[in-house]
């Protein structure tokens, strides 16, 4: 055969390109027809569609969309490093600082790394550094009471946003509610030096200075620790508004005033262990009636 | 010389190009692969990473460009899946006026000629097709592959051989 002597013939057949002597021996092979059949049965296929249009704008919404394949070609300790790095520095965030929260109603005895103990009155929040304390003792008393123990050492001080207590082996009982500020010595001398106008003042045991309306004020103390320590709240002339806000951090309850008047002085205190004992020694001498809600949260008050 | 050559970065220049070589590019593929979609996918990444490079690729070199991406593409994707690709089929005019001195009987014959396709091996009905369906000249066909015409030429020839020898059942 033709074909097989010559490797391109059919294909220059194909595409005209035979010389006439060829082109006539071609024709009169013995493949001729068949070739032919085929090429004519090869016109009637037609090329597959093409939605060129829909291609173009796959393509340009491809192009136009920043890639992520980047992203991906990354090898797989980049990640872990990566991850190590932000956990790390989320641990720094969110750990260098030990927080002591109390709910209303609960007290907590904290021991620090120095051998110093706070106790902590209800809802208070006091906190301190994680790492490194011993080195820098200071403890921040964001809000509430706190009643501190201090071991003999340089540096412990008590920040407050009123005021900072500078202090050297002594007892001491800090308060910050709100309205009321006080900072109170029981052994030993603490320096009390106020935010504002940076003024020092020192107290030594049996002193305290208060702070309840106005300027900060210096008394005396009565009692050899603070009451709230066995379980007593005790007021000397404090408006009464002060001591319902006590009573409702003590016993988690809210009243409900119906106008009565908070502004008078009360002396004299309550416990901590049982609600109508405390409502009644110190709304009975007020003068002031009180309704409980049966779920023990609201205190409803009326004069006479 | 022109100073100012074409860029393929400029989007008209790269629109032109895509208009120019689209189709037949999927087409190159489909007929070796035979598969529709990722004959068009092959064309998209081909034109994308065009289009990431268009930097470095001349504008007269980006045709070649191309179809080596999208043929590097495909033997990467195919090492990748070994599978065999089913041929799909070709579509097909309708035509009534039959030459009755072939005795091609119509639609068997062209199932025949379908079958036969499906049988060639991927680089003969890659050429065979381009050349048959898409009226692509020899050269035109040697450019796409990188090949020499007379490479191509053999291989259109080897491809009717083979068709023959399928139809005939030879």
């Amino acid at each position: 055969m033709l074909e097989e002597r010559d490797d391109t013939l059919l294909a220059r057949w194909l595409s005209g390109e035979l010389t006439p002597e060829e082109k006539v021996d071609f024709e009169k092979s013995e493949g001729f027809k068949d070739y032919l059949g085929i090429i004519k049965g090869m016109d009637r296929f037609i090329k597959p569609s093409f939605d060129k249009e829909a291609l173009r704008t796959k393509l340009f919404l491809d192009l136009d969309t920043p890639k992520k394949g980047k992203i991906r070609s990354l090898k797989p300790w980049y990640y872990v490093a990566a991850a190590s790095v932000i956990v790390l520095f989320a641990l720094g965030l969110f750990f260098n600082e030990v927080s002591y929260i109390t709910a209303v109603g609960e007290q907590q005895t904290v021991a620090l790394p120095d051998g110093s103990t706070v106790r902590i009155n209800a809802d208070s929040h006091l906190k301190r550094a994680r790492f490194f304390w011993s080195n820098n003792k200071k403890l921040t008393l964001v809000k509430g009471e706190g009643f501190f123990e201090v071991e003999k050492g340089d540096g412990f001080e008590v920040q407050t946003e009123l005021g900072n207590v500078q202090v050297l082996g002594t007892k001491f009982n800090v308060k910050n509610r709100q309205d009321y500020f006080e900072v109170a010595c029981y052994q030993g001398r603490v320096q009390f030096e106020k935010a504002e106008s940076k003024t020092k003042t020192i107290l030594i045991q049996g002193q305290k200075v208060i702070k309840l309306e106005g300027d900060f004020n210096q008394e005396t103390i009565t009692n050899p620790e603070p009451t709230w320590l066995v379980g007593e709240s005790i007021f000397t002339n404090t408006p009464l508004h002060l001591v319902l806000r006590e009573l409702e951090i003590q016993y988690g309850i809210i009243f409900e005033l119906n106008g009565v008047n908070t502004k008078d002085k009360f002396t004299g205190g309550f416990i901590h262990s049982n609600l109508e004992t405390a409502l009644t020694t110190v709304l009975a001498p007020m003068g002031i009636q009180y309704t409980l809600s049966t779920d023990n949260k609201m205190v409803s008050l009326t004069t006479e | 010389m022109e100073k100012n050559r074409k860029s393929v970065c400029d989007r008209q220049h790269f629109n032109t190009l895509f208009d120019a070589h689209a189709e037949t590019l999927r087409n190159f593929m489909y007929y070796r692969c035979g598969d529709l979609h990722q004959a068009e996918d092959l064309t998209q990444d081909a034109f994308i990473k065009l289009w990431n490079n268009c930097k470095k690729v001349l504008y007269e070199k980006a045709k070649g460009f191309l179809y080596a991406v999208a043929k590097n593409k495909f033997f990467n994707d195919v090492a990748h899946k070994k599978v065999v690709l089913e041929y799909s089929k070709l579509p097909q005019q309708h035509v009534d006026v039959e030459s009755p001195e072939y005795q091609m009987e119509g639609n068997e014959f062209m199932e025949q000629l379908q079958q036969a396709i499906n049988q060639l091996p991927e680089g003969q009905r890659q050429v065979f097709l381009l050349n048959r369906v898409d009226k692509k000249t020899y050269t035109e066909i040697a450019s796409m592959l990188g090949v020499s015409q007379t490479a191509v030429e053999k291989k259109m020839q080897k491809a009717l051989l083979k068709m023959r020898k399928i139809v005939k059942n030879i």
